[in-house]
């Protein structure tokens, strides 16, 4: 388990910045703790801090016109959000919820300008960070309109294994709290899409399903899929 | 650049490691139409998992790629 400045210097908006700067973000930053389901803010609002995740898992969403809500990316420890809060004025473009009891590093917009100021690596990194985010953006957005949704949720999970998963005993383990809605709303598509899917993909050994868990017993199997490779 | 040949590559080595330390097995993993280049999973699988997905020997794909590896140093040891 890392240490706090550790885990904030692994951060990828402060990668590259001297020791003293890290002791000074873990000096300036707020800790607070919020539990599973709760809103650390909503989409519109004021942007009143910039957010590293300490501990605990959250997800980014946005809300649609018909109140369907959309997965933008799910977050793990050590992964910065609300960066908007580095441009003066700003207000939050998604919202922040925990889907398991989280805590998370805040600084004030005051704090963070002071910071960019005498750090200005923190402004190269935030570039770097939001072109990263956008390419991926770009990205999903290619696979909604040209995959099919097999391909497009094979894609998901695997893009999730890579993120947060673990190699166990039968297979690589998923055990991110993904319920079936949050997968339709990270793949664009419905909870009976998703289930009919899964089912699918457990009947044929590809993976075993488990209440918030997912073990994909044949990675190259979902790799044929997101891929569209020959099986 | 010598220290990149010093992990000995073994059958329990993931995929993602091996072209780290040896990027020209990406070579071997084409030759052989395996899709481990640039796959999502190759930091998981290893080159056992590979080998038995693509049905080859294990020893096939470990005595190619240390081939390479020999060729390699080969070359890089100086006269």
């Amino acid at each position: 388990m890392p240490s706090d400045l550790e885990l904030i210097g692994t951060c990828a908006l402060f990668r590259g910045l001297p020791p003293a700067a890290i002791a000074e973000l873990g000096a300036a930053a707020a800790v607070e703790r919020f539990e599973k389901k709760v809103l650390l803010f909503h989409e519109g609002e004021p942007a009143r801090a910039l957010w590293m995740l300490r501990a605990g898992r959250l997800k980014l969403t946005k809300l649609g016109g018909n109140g369907q809500e959309i997965v933008v990316r799910f977050l793990i420890p050590g992964d910065p959000f609300g960066a908007i809060a580095i441009l003066a004025g700003a207000r939050y473009p998604v919202s922040a919820e925990a889907v398991e009891a989280c805590e998370a590093f805040s600084w004030t917009p005051a704090d963070v300008a002071a910071l960019v100021e005498r750090y200005p690596a923190i402004g190269m990194n935030s570039a770097r960070v939001m072109s990263e985010r956008m390419q991926e953006l770009q990205e999903r957005y290619r696979e909604l309109a040209t995959e099919r949704v097999a391909q497009r949720v094979a894609r998901a999970i695997l893009r999730l294994a890579r993120q947060t998963g673990r190699r166990v005993e039968g297979g690589v383990l998923l055990d991110l709290p993904l319920s079936r809605q949050d997968l339709a709303e990270l793949t664009g598509t419905t909870l009976f899409t998703i289930s009919r899917t899964l089912s699918e993909w457990e009947q044929q050994g590809l993976v075993e399903l488990g209440r918030e868990r997912v073990l994909i017993k044949s990675p190259h199997g979902l790799v044929t899929i997101a891929e569209d490779l020959p099986s | 650049m010598e220290a990149r040949w010093s992990t000995p590559i073994d059958a329990g080595m993931t995929v993602e490691d091996t072209l780290l330390h040896v990027p020209q097995a990406a070579e071997i993993f084409l030759e052989h139409h395996m899709a481990c280049v640039g796959c999502v999973m190759s930091c998981f699988d290893t080159l056992a998992d590979a080998a038995l997905i693509y049905g080859i020997p294990i020893e096939t794909l470990l005595a190619e790629i240390a081939a390479l590896h020999e060729s390699e140093q080969g070359l890089e040891t100086p006269s």
